[in-house]
């Protein structure tokens, strides 16, 4: 057999497996069998007798459109009646199907099986077992293994995050927001933005500012008086800016004036967009840096002269 | 024979393993996207405050309007560059859709070519992010100059006439741009599709839009990304030229190097064609998927020449 006729052969193989794949995922119609099982896991929640309500899912494919179903509902729901979600986990054995999934697959798939996982009640002793995933070098995997772990255990929220051996990303604290949303954790926010920890207090920063808690702005001054961290304190005067407090205090003048030109223009353009008055801007900015934000400012305000 | 033989399944293994090396990465990004834009909605502000500004050039049908603003990023904004005495109806049906009233509009020292007639901007607070500038069309490159002077956000992401937005296209330019540790980042460029964000200081800073922009920005301050952005909804001209040339080629191989190689060819060119059928499925709820199979073998075929910005 000459190489021509292998690679015949291997191209072949390979062609013929793409249609099977193509086939199969035109066959997929998980997204109608989820959205049945929202609806059937919606009217479950709605009813005064959780238990006539059955919801039966006998295939893998089943189950795993079943556990998608659970997740959308939970992240877009708040305070859920969790006895009659673990009754339907327990009846139809979500949580082996997911940890053996979990264990099978790899990268995004698992990633994507953590995700679900979070959103099941689930044993905290059980979860343990996951606890190496935090340490994945996979992006996904790991920040996914920590939402569940911070969804089964809330109490140890505080030392899971400390623990948590990388930093976390603006999307990663967006991800940890969502589970605050659900109400799966306690937004205590004064520990997190006093402890040293960067990640603790990047998160501290994001739950000041989802939930515009005004009160923290005594915290946030400190913090830029006191914090080495130019990251850090880049995140605090965004965060002041995004509740629409006042930016001209001496302390954050000086740590303006040390941050390069290029971010102090980006800081600019941003209090611009966040509704902040052009006398504010001029205050804290060089004239030639307000030009900018004059502009813009301007721009929302009818012509009522037509050059 | 022999020879020619192995120097061409040589060649033909080259694109095969090119070709599987980016399905699977371009697989792989679609799967994440599904995955991480579940869970954003109404957290924008913790993204790293990136903000992104669609700016356009000869868009003006309300439907492609729609589409663009139809986006669920929250810190995303719509500029339409048209010439309101060019087309003075399309610019007329989008004032009075969208409830539009002139602003105010100074010149801008910034972008030279950016010389606006009018500025306006919506009266209804459901389409607050969308702007539209009146400007006499010289070339698209000074519409987006001009879009790029009004642009409130860092992030420019330059759209054309047959260009749609792929689903949850600006959610992912958002956590790209958020998860990389230098936020000041110059470009980010899709490897799946068309679709180039540039940061509005950098377009500055190289003197306004132009067909050498890409080159202007140093590599070290591009990053990719496999996740489709954009998809070119052009109608394409019927496939029989194509199959033509691809008949002729294969009969010429045929000729020169004999039928196994032949074979071999037809079959590189099938499992192509199988593999960008598989990812336009995968990108499915959409109706780009063609689209993006098209786009797929023009970014195979984009290693053949210099990389110029356009928009179409």
């Amino acid at each position: 057999m000459t190489i021509g006729s292998v690679y015949i052969i291997v191209v072949t193989t390979i062609t013929i497996a793409t249609l099977l794949l193509t086939w199969l995922q035109n066959r997929r119609q998980v997204s109608s069998l989820r959205n049945q099982y929202i609806k059937q896991i919606t009217s479950l929640l709605l009813s005064e007798q959780p238990s006539s309500v059955k919801i039966l899912a006998r295939s893998r494919r089943n189950r795993i459109a079943l556990a998608e179903a659970i997740y959308t509902v939970v992240s877009h729901t708040y305070g859920n009646d969790t006895d009659a979600l673990r009754h339907v986990v327990e009846q139809n054995r979500l949580e082996s199907l997911l940890f053996r999934e979990i264990h099978l697959s790899h990268g995004t798939r698992r990633a994507r099986m953590l995700m679900l996982l979070s959103a099941i009640p689930l044993n905290a002793d059980k979860v343990k077992q996951l606890s190496h995933y935090m340490h994945s070098h996979d992006r996904d995997i790991r920040i996914s293994a920590l939402t569940v772990a911070l969804a089964s255990s809330p109490s140890m929220a505080i030392r899971t995050i400390a623990t948590f051996d990388f930093a976390l990303t603006p999307f990663d604290t967006a991800r940890i927001i969502a589970l605050l949303r659900r109400g799966l954790l306690p937004i205590a926010y004064e520990p997190l933005l006093d402890s040293n920890n960067h990640n603790l207090r990047i998160l501290g920063l994001a739950i000041v500012r989802s939930f515009g808690i005004e009160i923290a702005e005594k915290h946030l001054h400190k913090i830029i008086s006191a914090e080495e961290d130019i990251t850090i304190v880049n995140q605090t005067i965004y965060t002041l800016a995004s509740l629409g407090r006042p930016l001209h205090h001496t302390r954050i003048r000086e740590r303006l004036a040390a941050m390069p030109a290029c971010k102090r223009k980006e800081l600019c353009r941003h209090l611009t967009v966040e509704g902040y008055s052009l006398s504010a801007v001029r205050s804290i900015f060089t004239e030639q840096e307000s030009v900018y934000a004059e502009l813009l400012i301007n721009s929302y305000k009818r012509a009522l002269v037509h050059a | 024979m022999n020879e020619i033989e192995y120097i061409s399944i040589a060649v033909l293994s080259i694109f095969a393993i090119t070709a599987l090396h980016r399905t699977a990465r371009i697989a792989d990004a679609i799967h994440r996207r599904d995955l991480i834009t579940d869970d954003i909605a109404g957290c924008c502000e913790s993204l790293g405050f990136v903000g992104c500004s669609v700016i356009c050039s000869g868009v003006y049908s309300l439907k492609h309007i729609e589409e663009l603003l139809g986006q669920e990023y929250d810190r995303y904004e719509v500029i339409i560059t048209l010439d309101a005495q060019e087309q003075s109806s399309a610019f007329q049906e989008i004032i009075e859709r969208y409830r539009m009233i002139r602003v105010n509009c100074s010149s801008n020292e910034e972008l030279p070519t950016a010389s606006i007639r009018a500025l306006y901007r919506s009266r209804q607070r459901s389409f607050r992010r969308l702007i539209l500038i009146d400007k006499a069309f010289t070339e698209y490159y000074d519409d987006l100059d001009a879009a790029t002077a009004i642009a409130s956000y860092n992030y420019l992401l330059p759209v054309g006439h047959n260009s749609r937005l792929c689903p949850k296209a600006v959610e992912c330019i958002a956590i790209t741009l958020s998860e990389q540790e230098t936020q000041s980042l110059d470009m980010l460029y899709s490897l799946a599709s068309e679709g180039i964000v540039f940061r509005r200081d950098a377009v500055i800073a190289n003197g306004g839009f132009s067909q050498h922009i890409v080159k202007q920005i140093p590599s070290k301050r591009q990053i990719y990304t496999y996740i489709p952005l954009i998809f070119n909804n052009k109608l394409t001209p019927s496939p029989l030229p194509t199959i033509s040339v691809v008949a002729a080629t294969i009969c010429t191989i045929q000729l020169l190097a004999g039928g196994r190689v032949a074979i071999a060819t037809m079959m590189t060119i099938i499992m192509i064609i199988a593999l960008a059928r598989y990812l336009s499925k995968l990108s499915t709820p959409t109706n780009c998927s063609l689209r993006l199979m098209l786009c797929y073998f023009r970014k195979i075929t984009s290693i053949f020449h210099s990389r110029k910005f356009r928009i179409s």
